[in-house]
Parts: structure tokens; C-alpha cells; sequence
């Protein structure tokens, strides 16, 4: 490479592989290929730090997208890994689902014409190689003050709330009436675009963060909310949107109409795992 | 779903997802409507391509107006549709064309309109206000984002937004934590 500056003028935009269509059709896996760390380093090596981090901006958290991309070009997985967690509590899951090219892809500076950045699969790379080399979250600086705040709803949100908390010493306990973390992620998502397992790492990531998770029990039935206000020094309510928009038209309630969505996957997800 | 003619109603993420879980559940066809055009269409486009690639049939300027059958679900009756004046949010208002109904055979149809609200009763004796739509009212002072009409309790995510995209969920749950540690005096 001559210049790396115009590296993106010899590397084309290379998404991850898709597994081929007709294996594709009959499993629920994902189906995009993770990058090795050469492709990786390629694929982040064509932004050319426009100094107009549009993509940055476009992110609803802000991700320090130029300086992570410049970490994996030069190979330093680990710094990455530390950066996009200052932003983001699920780099690796909005690396997967995330609509990057309305955000982050849709404002990169190479998109017109030339392919942005794989903005998305850098971001879920280096928290997915990152974690499998034994990264964790470094949380030695963390001094605990004694203060405790309940969190009812372990999906995106509450899971946000409680990273920022226990990161600055507040003890999180997590409250969901399911036995699993993730909220949509887990019940709403298909595994095609999010596995499971994802979900569980993170889970487990969190544990060793010291964040607390109670599970299987619902706030309003088997907890009662006033218990909470009174053992805890604040609360955080993260518990979704559940009421299907009705089309309103006739014939709605006919065998063979499903609303699918959250309720569909939980029951699934209870058939197979169990509940209560 | 299997050997189905399985119908999708709507064109956001959640009806993207419905189409490629249908047809992975092994659906003889998957046809899926939505009101508006293409160009207008919110789910992710990297669905709508796998969508496409993985044999969904995308019926677009169709509007469901019955879900017709006798004992169970023999086909959706659609309208037409052209786009009309922007709505208060600047989007097109889709017009039915009158004359223009036809009616797809299904033996199944999955209905992904969204989803609204659901606040526990409880809310009220705890002095949670909810906005008339049923979200939750939320503080926008610079120190306590997030926090409700309770000083003692925070609230993020799609509850306080309506539903919307995870990593406005994740930044909403950071945000209050930020109010939840200044309300704390420990940020």
C-alpha cells in the first residue's frame, strides 16, 4: 500500500460472508461469517479520517468510530475493545443489528459511491474476538459506595443502565419476569440476526462486572413495586412496549392470524427452556 | 408454517423478521404487504435484501382492508394505494384507490403493525405519569434525564420513546443512570 490514506482505493467495501443461501433458508444461525483479523484490519484500514466524523454523529451513542477503526488497522484489539465499551453497553449487539446504513454506514464519507466502512461488522468484530481472547471490562479503578438501585427490565435499556451504574460504583440489581436476560434481544430478535449465545456472554460479562440479575420474577405480582422503592435507592423502569398496534379492520380474530412478535418468541423460548 | 401460504402485514423490522422466521419454518410462499412504496418502507434494508434473497414476495402500495374466511383464513383482501399530502411528521399519507381490491390467498397471516405501550396499573399509585399515548412523562433537566414524576424512579427505552431502534434503548438506559447517579449525589 502506498498511501494508507487511499487504501480504500485499492480495498473494495468485503461484508462478512453470508452462508450460502440454501443452508441459509433451513437454519436459524446467523448468517454472516465473523472477519479474521487481517480482513478486519483491511476493512478498517479504508476509513480515511475525514475529520468530519459524520458517523460518529449519525451513532445515537456516539461511538468513537474513526479512533476504533484505527485500533484494529494497527492490530490493538484490546484498546479497541475498551473505547467502543466507553460508548456503548452492546457493541456487539448493534454491531449485528443495527440499521448502519441509516446511521453510522449511511453517514460515512466513502458512501457516496465508493462503499462505506463496514462500520457494523468492525464494531461486532472487536467485541466478539475480543471477549474470546479474554478480554474483559477493566474495572479496577471502580470504588463501590454502598448505594443500590433496582433496574425492572433486563432488555436493552435496563442492561445500559446498569453497565453505567456499576461502573461508577452503584450496585445494579436487575429485575425480568423471564429466566433469561435481553428482553427483545432475546425473546423478540430471531437467532438469524442474534444468537442466544451472544445474549449469555453478555450476561456473564456483566456478572463479572458485579451487576446482580433476578430472574423469573415479575415486578407487580411477585415483587411488589413499593418493596423496591423502599430496599433500593432508586429504581429504573426499562420494561418495553408490549400492546400489538391492531389493524382494525375485519377478520382479525380468525384461526390462522398471528400477531407476532415479543409474546411469540417467549412462548417459544418457555417451551424449550422451562419457566417457573 | 410449514407448507403454508404464510401473509405478512407491514414492512417494518418486526415484519422482516416474521418473513425470514416464515420462511425458515418452511412456508411454501411468503408474500408481504406494505402501505407505501419501497423508498418508504422503515425496516433495515439489509433485511429487506436477505428478505428478497431468502424468496419473500414484497406486495408494495397495498393496504390490508379484511382478512377474509369462513372457519379460518382463506386470503387478505388488499387496496391499492397512491401516496397523498405529508402527514404532520412530513411522511406521505397512503390513499386507497377505490375499485382497486384483490385478494391474496393465505392459509396463514402474521400481522406486524408495531407495538403501543402497555404501563402497569400500578404506575398511578406511585405517582408515574404517563403522557395521553401511554408512554411514560420524563424529565428533561440537564442533571436528571429520564427521571419520572416520582423523583425516586427513572425510566428509558421503548416505554418512554415508543418502539424504537436498541441502541436508542441502550443510550436512554445510560442517560438515566447518569440522572440516577447525580439524584444519588454520587456522580
Amino acid at each position: 500500500m502506498a498511501d494508507k490514506h487511499l487504501q480504500f482505493l485499492d480495498i473494495p467495501r468485503t461484508d462478512p460472508v453470508k452462508t450460502p443461501l440454501e443452508a441459509r433458508v433451513r437454519s436459524f444461525r446467523e448468517i454472516y461469517a465473523q472477519y479474521d483479523s487481517q480482513g478486519a484490519a483491511q476493512q478498517a484500514g479504508r476509513c480515511i479520517a475525514c475529520g468530519n466524523p459524520f458517523c460518529e454523529w449519525k451513532c445515537p451513542v456516539h461511538n468513537y468510530i474513526p479512533n476504533w477503526l484505527k485500533l484494529i488497522q494497527e492490530g490493538n484489539l484490546f484498546e479497541a475493545a475498551e473505547l467502543s465499551h466507553k460508548t456503548n453497553s452492546l457493541p456487539e449487539v448493534c454491531g449485528r443489528i443495527c440499521p448502519q446504513d441509516r446511521l453510522c454506514e449511511g453517514a460515512c464519507t466513502l458512501n457516496d459511491g465508493l462503499g462505506a466502512v463496514t462500520i457494523g461488522a468492525i464494531e461486532k468484530y472487536i467485541t466478539d474476538e475480543a471477549l474470546k481472547r479474554g478480554w474483559r471490562p477493566d474495572m479496577s479503578n471502580v470504588q463501590p459506595n454502598g448505594k443500590r438501585v433496582a433496574i425492572v427490565g433486563a432488555g436493552p435499556a435496563g442492561l445500559g443502565c446498569a453497565d453505567i451504574l456499576v461502573r461508577n460504583g452503584v450496585q445494579p440489581v436487575v429485575f425480568d419476569r423471564y429466566t433469561r436476560i435481553g428482553g427483545l434481544l432475546t425473546f423478540g430478535i430471531p437467532p438469524f440476526k442474534l444468537e442466544k449465545e451472544v445474549i449469555e456472554k453478555r450476561r456473564e460479562i456483566m456478572e463479572g462486572m458485579g451487576v446482580e440479575f433476578r430472574l423469573g420474577l415479575d415486578v407487580g405480582s411477585d415483587i411488589s413495586f413499593e418493596d423496591l422503592l423502599e430496599e433500593y435507592d432508586a429504581v429504573f423502569l426499562g420494561m418495553g412496549t408490549y400492546t400489538y398496534v391492531k389493524g382494525g379492520f375485519q377478520g382479525e380474530d380468525l384461526p390462522g392470524v398471528q400477531r407476532r412478535g415479543a409474546h411469540q418468541h417467549a412462548r417459544q423460548a418457555r417451551g424449550r427452556a422451562g419457566r417457573r | 408454517m410449514r407448507g403454508k401460504r404464510v401473509v405478512v402485514l407491514g414492512g417494518g423490522d418486526t415484519a422482516m423478521d416474521c418473513n425470514r422466521t416464515a420462511i425458515r419454518h418452511g412456508a411454501e410462499s411468503v408474500t408481504c404487504t406494505y402501505r407505501r412504496d419501497e423508498s418508504n418502507m422503515p425496516g433495515s434494508r439489509r433485511d429487506y435484501k436477505n428478505s428478497k434473497e431468502e424468496g419473500v414476495e414484497f406486495l408494495f402500495n397495498s393496504q390490508p382492508t379484511e382478512i377474509v374466511g369462513s372457519e379460518r383464513v382463506e386470503g387478505v383482501k388488499l387496496v391499492q394505494t397512491r401516496l397523498g399530502a405529508p402527514d404532520a411528521r412530513g411522511r406521505r399519507i397512503p390513499e386507497p384507490i377505490p375499485g382497486s381490491e384483490q385478494v391474496v390467498p393465505a392459509d396463514a397471516v402474521i400481522i406486524a403493525f408495531g407495538f403501543l405501550p402497555s404501563p402497569p396499573h400500578w404506575f398511578e399509585r406511585h405517582h408515574i405519569r404517563l403522557h395521553p399515548s401511554g408512554r411514560v412523562r420524563v424529565s428533561a433537566a440537564h442533571r436528571t434525564p429520564l427521571q419520572t414524576t416520582n423523583p425516586k424512579v427513572f425510566a428509558g427505552g421503548d416505554m418512554v420513546r415508543g418502539a424504537d431502534l436498541v441502541v436508542t434503548a441502550v443510550f436512554e438506559g445510560r442517560e438515566a443512570a447518569k440522572g440516577i447517579l447525580n439524584y444519588l449525589g454520587v456522580g
